[in-house]
């Protein structure tokens, strides 16, 4: 999946920005630092599995696009119908 | 009384994790059933625990009440939580009273079953265990919290943890999912009515929260998790 990956430079996710905080963590654990480093309270709060991405980028005044590029350039392991062992890789 | 329940109820419930079938069925073959319409008492404090109970449905709030009449809101139980247990590992006596705040449907195991069925099963004790330290953690949080903390954030933190413990994603927000007044919130803060009222009607100015008489939505998740925590100010229209 990563060969295909790598080639797009990471893209603004509208689907990310529709998930909610607990769901980024829990699906892109990588992308906890991001928040950390953006100075979010995310991780750890009772409020993540309720808001979106998008609501929590509006509560801190950060720019959505960028906000999700910075997201979205993490690596996603934990999609539901890959494992991490066997991709065939294309 | 209804009909002895599936044992597919006990699933998810943290008392029981970890048991196979044949000892859920064994769990719930002692457990008798009991529905409790809303405002029902289940047990009082200082009564001898006759039994340990497990909430399948509905809310049931836990109230100590002080030799001065003073009431204080221990937790409120959700569906799939123990209530009234630690009587058995105690004096015997419910250290509280037990009141449905919503129609209820409750397990109890008679105390002396219950110790049968940790020591045939010891999962279930070690379960109760863990759960009686995760309470035990919350309590002293709380004391922590009506030690050092000002009213305005022990209110926000009582919130909070209804919202982890109850919290339902609505239009407006996130609703706290059962009944819930002012004068709980007073009893869950140790402090009084007015101070709660003044306290909600104040962030309800600001957008942060909607109250009803029994109902509290929370309308700027992120505002109420910045008070709890004394998190910098963002923007002043967040």
């Amino acid at each position: 999946m990563d060969a295909d990956h790598r080639r797009r430079p990471p893209q603004p996710d509208t689907n990310l920005a529709d998930l909610t905080m607990a769901d980024l963590m829990r699906l892109r654990p990588a992308c906890v630092p991001v928040l950390l480093r953006r100075g979010l309270a995310c991780p750890g709060c009772a409020m993540a599995p309720f808001m979106t991405v998008r609501e929590a980028a509006d509560a801190y005044g950060l720019d959505l696009d960028a906000f999700l590029s910075d997201l979205a350039a993490t690596p996603a392991p934990h999609t539901p119908t890959e494992s991490r062992e066997c991709t065939p890789t294309a | 009384m209804p009909p002895s329940p599936d044992p597919a109820v006990l699933r998810g419930m943290p008392l029981f994790a970890g048991l196979d079938a044949d000892a859920l069925a064994e769990v719930v073959r002692h457990a008798r059933p009991r529905r409790v319409p809303k405002g029902t008492p289940i047990f009082s404090q200082g009564e001898t625990a006759a039994a340990g109970h497990a909430l399948i449905d509905g809310r049931v709030k836990i109230v100590q009440t002080g030799p001065d009449g003073q009431q204080v809101v221990m937790r409120f139980i959700g569906p799939g939580e123990m209530f009234g247990t630690l009587a058995i590992f105690t004096d015997g006596l419910y250290p509280a009273d037990a009141v449905a705040v919503s129609d209820s449907l409750a397990l109890s195991w008679p105390t002396a079953a219950m110790t049968v069925l940790m020591e045939r099963h010891p999962a279930i004790a070690m379960n109760a265990l863990t759960i009686v330290g995760d309470r035990l953690r919350e309590v002293q949080n709380r004391l922590r919290e009506v030690s050092t903390e000002r009213v305005e954030r022990r209110i926000a933190h009582a919130l909070i943890r209804l919202v982890r413990q109850a919290g339902r994603r609505v239009e407006a927000g996130v609703e706290i999912d059962f009944p819930l007044s002012r004068q709980d919130v007073a009893e869950m803060t140790g402090t009084t009515l007015h101070t709660v009222s003044r306290t909600l009607s104040a962030w309800e100015s600001q957008g942060i929260v909607e109250s009803g008489r029994q109902q509290v939505v929370i309308r700027k998740p992120h505002a109420l998790v910045a008070i709890a925590e004394d998190l910098p100010p963002l923007r002043p229209d967040r």
